[in-house]
């Protein structure tokens, strides 16, 4: 299989890639680890007569503290988030996530920023970034923008990002948030993926890879910010089942809805055990 | 820069080379192709199988996934760029001594897998070397003896 031809853009500014996907709109896409745009491509679902590589744009892959944020450029790959120390050092479970996606070879080549705007449903960081609370920055000709991660991905392979957008970087607060991520991997895809983050008087719990996009559950989120201790066979395990089911849950290739509801539910009793934990 | 071809220039195993590639070009066709170089193999064609792995810069690559004018600047090793007949790297003679092979086509993917894990953890412990191997599928051996392989150039 063989993407069909297209023209070739290497901007070396973020300026120059912005310029480049304005002026030629629907026709372009933003290039970087090419995991899903290259393979989309060569199966014939996607097409583009322009290609930006973002992949020779320094100031994308910058991966650096900023003042109370952890900002990570769009264009860092998997393998340099796993192995940077102030990732590690100030947002483990995202270091710990990024060093397990997929194989070696899609660590060293995919990037956080491919991931976020390509919108598989079964990507693991969003739902991790969601329950950061991080927020997304974007630049097009209209200006910059912030966007919180847990609104960008608002669909399966959609997102709110504007064509002519271009995603910078992404900025994870660093108040000190104890996170729990854990997911349940089926073959070399997560069919299950859930965060969560409970300090007294706020709780987020989000989980993934189940729906066309990551949600949070609000009665789970409700009941651990009033009760952080809620043990785990009583109002917890209800309030999660009820979260979960109302959640819009198909059946796919993979796995029933029913399944895959028994699967998020399970997911997300493991992420609040293991954010649990990790406050321990 | 705005072209549908490029001139790229990039180390092939140790030789400097100039080329011009269609911007389409897969870098698995360049190598098998262009190159002639048949040891890089495709197979899922979807960067789960590790049968086209190439080192681009050291990092495993999959070569079925990347395009030709992704290599400018770097330095590529594809299978070839290994050992010689008369004396094997390292890396491969553990493969020969162990049995790690029997059709030997996901071979050349394995081998620059495990030169790349080696290369980042020369004493990778047994889970390590299977949690790297995970993106490496071969249908004929059942693993064991690849596992055991790489843990024989473990000092």
């Amino acid at each position: 299989m063989f993407p069909s031809p297209f023209t070739y853009h290497r901007p070396a500014k973020v300026e120059d890639a912005v310029a480049l996907l304005a002026r030629y709109g629907d026709d372009a896409a933003p290039y970087a680890g090419g995991t899903e745009l290259l393979l989309a491509m060569k199966m014939g679902f996607a097409q583009y007569d322009h290609l930006v590589d973002l992949k020779r744009v320094p100031e994308l892959r910058v991966i650096a503290r900023q003042g109370d944020a952890l900002s990570v450029g769009a264009s860092a790959r998997y393998a340099e988030i796993a192995s940077n120390e102030i990732v590690s050092g100030a947002v483990p479970a995202l270091a710990k996530l990024c060093g397990e996606i997929a194989n070696p070879r899609v660590r060293s080549a995919g990037t956080i920023g491919g991931n976020l705007c390509f919108a598989e449903p079964r990507a693991d960081p969003p739902t991790l970034l969601a329950a950061l609370g991080a927020e997304l920055c974007l630049v097009s000709p209209r200006g910059e923008r912030r966007v919180p991660a847990g609104g960008f991905v608002t669909g399966a392979l959609e997102t709110v990002r504007a064509q002519d957008e271009l995603l910078l970087r992404i900025e994870i607060p660093l108040h000190a948030r104890a996170i729990g991520y854990e997911r349940i991997v089926f073959g070399h895809r997560t069919i299950a993926g859930a965060a969560a983050t409970v300090t007294p008087g706020a709780a987020h719990v989000w989980v993934g890879c189940v729906a066309s996009c990551p949600s949070p559950l609000a009665k789970t989120e409700a009941l651990l910010a009033t009760d952080p201790d809620a043990s785990e066979d009583g109002a917890l395990r209800k309030a999660v089942t009820q979260d979960i089911a109302a959640l819009d849950i198909a059946d796919d290739e993979d796995a029933s809805a029913d399944y895959r509801r028994h699967l998020a539910k399970t997911v997300v009793m493991r992420a609040i055990a293991s954010c649990r934990e990790a406050v321990a | 820069m705005t072209q549908a071809i490029l001139d790229i220039t990039f180390i092939l195993n140790g030789e400097a080379i100039e080329a011009t590639v269609a911007t389409h070009t897969l870098l698995i066709d360049f190598l098998r192709d262009t190159r002639g170089l048949r040891g890089t193999k495709r197979s899922c064609d979807m960067q789960v199988c590790g049968a086209c792995t190439v080192l681009v810069d050291g990092k495993p690559t999959s070569s079925c996934t990347t395009l030709a004018v992704d290599i400018d600047d770097t330095a590529v090793t594809t299978i070839e760029g290994l050992g010689s007949a008369d004396a094997l790297d390292p890396v491969q003679q553990a493969f020969l001594d162990h049995n790690a092979l029997q059709c030997g086509f996901c071979t050349p993917g394995f081998i620059l897998s495990v030169k790349a894990l080696l290369q980042i953890n020369p004493k990778p412990t047994r889970d390590e070397i299977v949690q790297h191997l995970n993106g490496n599928l071969c249908r004929c051996t059942g693993y064991h003896k690849i596992i055991e392989a790489v843990e024989s150039l473990v000092p």
